[in-house]
């Protein structure tokens, strides 16, 4: 699990670049508690998706590549890296059906 | 969404309240209103503050009846077109205190600027202005918005009073 | 593959950029908001019309601090799709090199609500031409002002026509670079940046708007 960026344009460190160490697959995203609102561009080459989970994080990333980034609520902005790691291991977990 | 949002492909707009709504970023918003203050001095404040007041009056007219809370509309427009959180539970016909969180302007300012001696939430100020007058049936005029902290001066929240001129009240 | 337009201004239009729970819209990148057109037009056409009551001086560095709002939203929005996800997932696949990235950076801003940009000519490194059929700056002066009598008036649409040459010609927004005040400006301050011109107006009485970019 690398870790890319970590910046925030307004000003915090919430923003959370991870590097997966598999190319993240479209199952991956049921794994992500909490999603209110899941955009999956799937008709895309490269889909691009978007996982809204409030209280927490945006998630968003490409299917196929194993970047993905967390902009982190500001709410919880002091625990960004851990959250964003924390669902970033759910989302490289293997699948267990 | 609960503000009512038409898009013309064609043509590239998008409408509320048959007024024209546009995407822009914490950047240009902050450097526009640099330009503002830098070029207009004492006068600037009045007329971001003014811009705002018009354009949430304009929009709300528009809506019109499609409205039927519009305090309740104005706290959903604000927090939904990206500008924070805006409370005006605290706000009247006679007037009160509105409070926001997590202002855009205020942050952004910050972010791009650093902090400021001065309040940064003009934009705020006039959408409370506008959305107040329309809400209690008030003359645009007769309604002044004074941010007395602001996050982006040092305060936690960004806190406005909202006064309402003798006359209107009496009435 | 060349830039489809329509698929992408349907694919960022279907983005949901609401404001979330702390009133915010984390985008491309960015924080986004969806703004009153109205709001941005009075302030920068009082700006104008004040400065114009002042004399020449004053209206050269109004219109050129309202073109510089314009060149820091082109380095910073622009910047930020080009570098963004979403521009990858969208834009990127329909990229063959880079004259591809101009017309894929105006399909996007068809999609901001900023009325409709036509490419009406790129001469790679040396120049590049928009037009603006319904810019929401001078639908505005119009609507408000009436015809100018104080020249062009799409101050934005004139630094962001300047911004998209600057960040693939001047610059180099293809090798990924951050975004940091230096890097703006190199772009905009420095030898050979692009600056643009407003060479027809509808607020001045053009059939539309029309922004050229050249190197300065």
């Amino acid at each position: 699990m690398k870790v890319l960026v970590q910046r925030d344009c307004l000003g915090g460190e919430r923003i959370v670049e991870i590097e997966l160490p598999r190319p993240v697959r479209l199952e991956d995203l049921d794994r992500i508690e909490g999603v209110e609102t899941r955009t999956v561009l799937a008709h895309l080459p490269r889909p691009f998706f978007r996982l809204d989970v409030p209280g927490r994080f945006l998630l968003t990333g490409i299917v196929s590549d194993p970047r993905v980034r967390f902009t982190v609520r500001m709410a919880v902005r002091d625990r960004a890296l851990e959250l964003a790691l924390e669902a970033a291991e759910r989302l490289a977990a293997r699948s267990t059906s | 969404m609960s503000v009512p949002i038409q898009f013309d492909a064609e043509r590239a707009v998008v409408l509320s309240g048959g007024r024209s709504l546009v995407f822009h970023c914490h950047f240009y918003n902050c450097a526009l209103q640099r330009a503002i203050e830098e070029g207009m001095g004492e006068r600037a404040p009045k007329v971001l503050t003014e811009g705002a007041a018009r354009a949430i009056h304009a929009q709300l007219t528009g809506l019109g009846d499609a409205i039927e809370d519009i305090p309740a509309f104005a706290e959903a427009a604000f927090r939904e077109l990206g500008f924070g959180l805006l409370d005006l539970s605290g706000v009247g016909a006679r007037g009160g205190a509105a409070k926001v969180q997590a202002s855009h302007y205020a942050m952004g300012w910050t972010a791009v600027h650093g902090p400021r001696e001065t309040p940064a939430c003009f934009f705020p100020a006039g959408f409370i202005q506008g959305a107040v007058a329309v809400a209690h049936g008030l003359p645009l005029e007769s309604v002044t918005v004074e941010e007395r902290g602001c996050y982006a001066a040092g305060a936690e929240d960004c806190v406005f009073d909202v006064r309402v001129s003798e006359g209107e009240v009496a009435r | 593959m060349s830039v489809d337009e329509r698929a992408i201004v349907e694919a960022v239009g279907g983005l949901p950029l609401v404001g979330n729970e702390e009133g915010l819209i984390p985008a491309f990148g960015l924080y986004l908001t969806r703004h009153y057109a109205d709001y941005y037009n009075h302030v920068s056409y009082a700006c104008l019309h004040a400065a114009h009551q002042e004399g020449p001086e004053a209206v050269a560095k109004a219109r050129a601090a309202l073109i510089e709002a314009g060149h820091v939203c082109a380095f910073n929005t622009f910047g930020g799709i080009m570098l963004s996800q979403e521009w990858e997932a969208v834009v990127g696949p329909m990229l063959s090199g880079r004259d591809d990235w101009v017309p894929g950076i105006v399909s996007v801003i068809n999609a901001l609500g900023w009325g409709r940009w036509r490419l009406e000519g790129l001469t790679p490194g040396e120049e590049l031409r928009v037009r603006v059929d319904n810019s929401y700056e001078s639908t505005g002066y119009l609507e408000t002002h009436g015809t100018s009598k104080v020249g062009s008036v799409c101050f934005l649409a004139t630094g962001g026509v300047a911004g998209i040459m600057n960040l693939i010609y001047h610059g180099d927004i293809l090798a990924r670079p951050a975004l940091t005040p230096d890097y703006y400006a190199e772009l905009f301050a420095g030898t050979g940046r692009f600056v643009a011109e407003e060479v027809a107006c509808r607020a001045a009485g053009a059939e539309r708007c029309e922004v050229v970019a050249r190197r300065a």
